[in-house]
């Protein structure tokens, strides 16, 4: 199986891996790729980062308890497989699972080795026309903060690290690289064009030649501005961050300035552009430290790139797309508004998902439903406790919340009324469906126990009997895809 | 044989037709063989084939359709509409064989319908055993 090396650089980087383990999770596939996320920020303690890892982690896990002995099911939920780097190069010295870069505690200024040299030394004067005294003050710890030329130079030395050593012993043919960065930071508009430099430079052909693609965020979002505090130590005042958004278009500018040499396009086979910089009325709060910023749908469109570069092939150098709405300017993003191939790419899958969250207890706790007792799920809801509670967690520890806030972002992308009612005509904006009073006696209903009748007369095909053979997990999830497939493609016309 | 089981278990919970014929000579004889060579085969066929129909209603149309009527709860209720159902039905049957009567015949026709009552929670019991196997949803209904 090819892989896929997914590079996700800064927080904007995590966030859109997130978002892609989400639609993974749905069951769209990048074709046949086995994925290979790799995460790049300096800033360690984020706790984006750290969720993000621990989310490819349960995911990679689910896939791998999933599909275990079953290679000829080719569609379900959770379907491709993530895997780690460090799977891939146990011998590597790599620390973390999906993290390629070592944390760095010091000063930008120590990184440098700049005490090593004399006070009355030239070359610290041309350091100081390049790097102001708070950059070579700030702790790396803590990411660059939207100092781009720090980035360059400290993500330069990633080549020579064992994560890149281990990406290198693992890469074999027919294997790509997707890079997903922002241009308006500090981490990912670095860390993008070198990266990009260092595989096109690299002595291994297969690496060279590679396709590879990239996403690169515009601004989205806005971050409010900076409060004056007072330094005791220093005894005057500076502000909260060194963060300032109302530069990020004008990073934005310069960094596209460069992007666009033909030099440069000719390093990339697809460049996908995505950004929105003008729906933000409430900004974020401006915490470099935590950055408490809620999932926001440009990072789910974002993902998207991701699939669509993976579900096609590039002979060509230089190809860029850009993502846009349908037409209107809306607040509200649903399946009404949103381009129509976006919407039939993800659309179905997405409210599967959403679906199978909704069904996944109902169904364990009704021991009574037929292909419970027939196919001895009862007893293996008890056996394999441990992975169905994974499920569990994945859905109200990740999947339940990143919903909840890509509906309470600004834009708001809200396709899906989230409710407790147990049927759901209403559960799709723009595409509600009206209930009768003769449902469930003459007419179907598009309810729970719909989904149910469905799994019950899939439970029944002989593939799906062989599938439960060798691994009854598996048996179980092909039939609630099976079962919310038939009810969704039945009741809805996405 | 099903003519014996009704004959035996009528003549159990009301009197012997011997009895009934010996009290009721003017008729007795005439409502015995009404009931042996008409009642009996009708009322026998009402329930087999009502029976059968309700099991198709609940196995393959409610089970079938719909995904909520498993429970064993909607099956008992089956069974008792069912049951009710036939136990009606076998009422007016056996009063319109037995109108032109001039014997008490009360008793036997309310007796006859409480029996078909009963025979048909059975057979319904005793054919969902086979009818279940072809439905999704009623597969493990009653077990």
């Amino acid at each position: 199986m090819a892989r896929l090396f997914v590079f996700g650089i800064g927080g904007t980087g995590a966030r859109v891996l997130k978002s892609l383990v989400m639609l993974l999770a749905s069951g769209l596939r990048p074709r046949d790729f086995e994925v290979i996320p790799i995460l790049i920020d300096p800033h360690k303690d984020l706790k984006e980062l750290n969720d993000c890892k621990i989310l490819l982690k349960l995911y990679s896990d689910l896939n791998h308890r999933i599909y275990d002995k079953t290679t000829n099911v080719e569609q379900g939920f959770f379907r491709t497989t993530i895997s780690t780097l460090k799977s891939l190069a146990v011998d590597s010295g790599l620390k973390d699972d999906f993290e390629f870069d070592e944390r760095q505690d010091l000063p930008f200024g120590q990184f440098l080795e700049l005490t090593e040299l004399k006070d009355n030394d030239p070359t610290l004067d041309f350091v100081n026309l390049l790097f102001s005294i708070e950059n070579l003050n700030k702790p790396l710890s803590v990411g660059f903060k939207g100092n781009p030329n720090v980035g360059s130079i400290v993500l330069n030395t990633l080549k020579d690290g064992a994560g890149f050593k281990a990406f290198e012993s693992a890469f074999g043919n027919d294997d790509r690289i997707f890079i997903i960065s922002s241009i308006f930071g500090g981490t990912g508009a670095a860390g993008f064009p070198l990266l990009l430099k260092n595989f096109r430079n690299h002595s291994k052909t297969i690496i060279k030649e590679c396709q590879i693609g990239a996403l690169t965020v515009t601004p989205y979002y806005k971050l409010s501005e900076a409060q004056k505090i007072k330094n005791e130590d220093a005894n005057e005042d500076q502000l909260s961050s060194d963060v300032d958004s109302n530069n990020f278009m004008t990073k934005t500018k310069a960094a596209l300035t460069y992007y666009i040499r033909d030099e440069f396009k000719n390093l990339y086979n697809a460049l996908y552009y995505i950004g929105d910089p003008d729906k933000q009325n409430k900004p974020y709060e401006n915490d470099e430290k935590n950055q408490p910023d809620k999932a926001h749908y440009i990072e789910l469109l974002g993902a998207l790139s991701v699939l669509d570069f993976a579900n096609k092939d590039f002979t060509t150098t230089g190809d860029v797309f850009e993502y846009c709405l349908k037409k209107e300017n809306v607040s509200t993003v649903d399946f009404t508004n949103i381009g129509d191939n976006t919407r039939e790419i993800f659309g179905k899958m997405f409210v599967n998902l959403y679906i199978l969250s909704t069904i996944n207890d109902s169904t364990k706790n009704k021991p009574n439903l037929p292909f419970n007792k027939t196919n001895k799920f009862n007893d293996l809801y008890k056996k394999e406790r441990g992975f169905f509670d994974n499920i569990n967690s994945f859905f109200t520890a990740y999947y339940l919340p990143w919903l909840n806030e890509l509906s309470n972002n600004e834009r708001m992308f809200k396709p899906i009324n989230i409710s407790d009612k147990p049927y759901f005509n209403g559960l799709i904006k723009g595409y509600e469906t009206e209930r009768n009073i003769l449902e469930g006696i003459v007419t179907k209903p598009f309810d729970i126990s719909q989904i149910h009748l469905e799994i019950a007369k899939a439970s029944r095909k002989k593939y799906i009997l062989k599938i439960g053979e060798a691994n009854p997990i598996c048996q179980y999830f092909s039939l609630c895809w099976q079962g919310i497939n038939e009810v969704v493609n039945s009741n809805i016309n996405l | 044989m099903w003519k014996s089981i009704y004959n035996a278990f009528l003549q159990m919970l009301t009197t012997t037709w011997a009895d009934f014929i010996r009290i009721h000579a003017g008729c007795g004889r005439k409502v015995r063989d009404t009931f042996i060579t008409e009642i009996y085969s009708t009322i026998g066929l009402e329930l087999v084939i009502i029976t059968i129909i309700f099991l198709f209603l609940y196995y393959y149309y409610l089970n079938m359709r719909f995904g909520k009527y498993y429970h064993k709860a909607t099956y008992f209720t089956i069974m008792i509409i069912n049951s009710v159902f036939i136990g009606i039905v076998t009422y007016f049957t056996a009063k319109g064989y037995l109108n032109k009567m001039i014997c008490p015949v009360s008793s036997h026709v309310i007796w006859i319908s409480i029996i078909n009552f009963l025979y048909a929670a059975i057979l319904y019991f005793i054919l969902s055993i086979i009818f279940k196997w072809f439905s999704p949803m009623g597969k493990r209904t009653p077990f």
